[in-house]
């Protein structure tokens, strides 16, 4: 039976991404979950420093949400992995849908908990210090933090978790696509880390670090990750358009 | 203390994931929202009241770290007056009637800095200074954290008191990597500078001699 009613699409991916948002909430609980457990690693301290003379011994602990941040970024890895595994592309069957809107919904989803994921995480560094204020008994060293600052460490650091995530996105859709990238990729990744600097002054690993975390300019820092994700996302994008349906 | 509230949140943690899958048997509405909310609120909560609770930073360091340096020359060619007051940790001023005085410190081994001015006259007074050029953290002026030596007149003996060794710990918070990575602030790199650099300077009168041979001193250069 043919459908006389003609689909917008923007209507599709709104109502996909509508339905995402609550099939996907319990990702939301891992991401509380997994901040508690990154709060617990922080007040342990950050990094802790000590000096001692005939005068004095002293320790000098900082405290940070730096831990969350990472635990948040490895969350949106995950994440954007589960949403490309097949029982959650077979959601998208529910509605009328082609591979577009479908990834479409999937990266405003991703977009949408980035960002819950970068409140959080930097919010959560307010936390760390209560918790060091009134569990840890020692006095807390601060300087204040300006409107414009918490405003661009939330972006910012929605912005690198929304990378972790297209980066999770495109493994997951390199493993829908054939199942020998599950190996290859975490053997790539193993490998990538272990890659020989001696021959290589400038390793790769540190010019990505540089690339990324040594950017001081934001809006530089805002093209290369909108570029990078872009990217990510697309070619994620073509390969899920290259698979069958129901695949 | 510092392993009660880990324990704490772990066993709260556990507690609350045995409530959900018990919750869930019976009851439909979603824990996630709940939770997402009760989070968020703690969040908040903390954000709100951090800024009672924080400690501003102390003020700048000024000294740069050749000051003890300066010092110790002002000292040596006894230019007491000519040395930053700041660096005045105590000054004190013992009337004094005896023909010698003993020098002694509460430590065997005293590597303090000793400058010894004998005056024109015989005020009948000895002058003591304890200087230090400060202790600072990361540029951040932590002096007053450190007790000084104290200089104490005891009959014929003028006492150099130390603290005894002191354990100081000093929390620092930190902005998350991506403010730190566009404001220019630096990570903490943690460099301390002074808390040695304590020096003791005595004016004394020119009729009265010092007894004590073996204490490491130095007699200023006019």
């Amino acid at each position: 039976m043919m459908s006389l009613t003609s689909a917008n699409m923007n209507v599709v991916v709104k109502r996909q991404y509508l339905f995402k948002l609550k099939a996907n909430i319990d990702a939301f609980s891992s991401l509380i979950g997994i901040q508690v457990i990154a709060l617990l690693f922080s007040l342990g301290g950050m990094g802790m420093s000590g000096s001692s003379s005939s005068y004095f011994t002293l320790t000098v602990r900082s405290y940070s949400a730096d831990v969350v941040l990472a635990f948040t970024m490895i969350w949106g890895l995950v994440t954007a992995i589960t949403i490309t595994t097949r029982p959650y592309r077979n959601f998208d069957f529910t509605f009328v849908t082609n591979r577009l809107t479908s990834n479409l919904s999937n990266v405003l989803f991703l977009v949408t908990a980035s960002l819950l994921g970068g409140v959080t995480s930097i919010l959560s560094g307010y936390l760390v210090r209560v918790a060091g204020y009134f569990f840890l008994g020692h006095t807390l060293y601060s300087s204040e933090m300006a409107v414009g600052e918490l405003i661009i460490g939330i972006i910012a650091a929605s912005l690198y978790i929304l990378t972790a995530s297209s980066i999770g996105y495109l493994f997951g859709t390199l493993a829908q696509v054939s199942k020998a990238f599950i190996i290859v990729i975490p053997a790539l990744l193993i490998g990538f880390l272990f890659l020989d600097i001696s021959f290589n002054p400038m390793p790769i690993q540190q010019e990505i670090y540089q690339f990324y975390f040594i950017e001081s300019s934001f809006i530089l820092f805002l093209i290369k990750i909108l570029l990078t994700t872009a990217i990510l996302f697309g070619t994620s994008s073509i390969l899920f358009n290259r698979m069958g349906v129901r695949q | 203390m510092s392993l009660i509230l880990p324990a704490v949140l772990i066993i709260l943690f556990f507690i609350f994931a045995f409530m959900l899958k018990v919750w869930r048997k019976y009851v439909t509405v979603k824990i996630t929202h709940w939770l997402l909310m009760i989070y968020t609120v703690i969040l908040i909560i903390a954000m709100a009241v951090t800024p009672f609770i924080s400690t501003d930073f102390p003020a700048r360091a000024e000294g740069n770290k050749d000051s003890w340096l300066d010092l110790y020359k002002d000292l040596h060619f006894g230019a007491f007056d000519r040395v930053n007051p700041e660096y005045i940790v105590q000054r004190e001023v013992f009337d004094y009637d005896q023909p010698t005085i003993r020098i002694s410190s509460n430590r065997e081994e005293d590597g303090t800095h000793i400058y010894v001015e004998r005056k024109d006259t015989n005020d009948g007074k000895i002058e003591g200074f304890v200087y230090n050029t400060g202790f600072n953290i990361n540029g951040y002026q932590f002096t007053d954290i450190l007790e000084p030596i104290h200089l104490e007149l005891n009959y014929d003996t003028l006492e150099m008191n130390h603290p005894a060794i002191q354990d100081v710990t000093i929390a620092i918070t930190e902005k998350e990597f991506p403010i730190t990575q566009f404001n220019g602030q630096k990570r903490t790199n943690v460099t301390t500078m002074g808390p040695d650099n304590q020096a003791i300077y005595l004016r004394i009168p020119a009729n009265v001699e010092i007894s004590n041979k073996h204490i490491n001193m130095t007699y200023v250069e006019k």
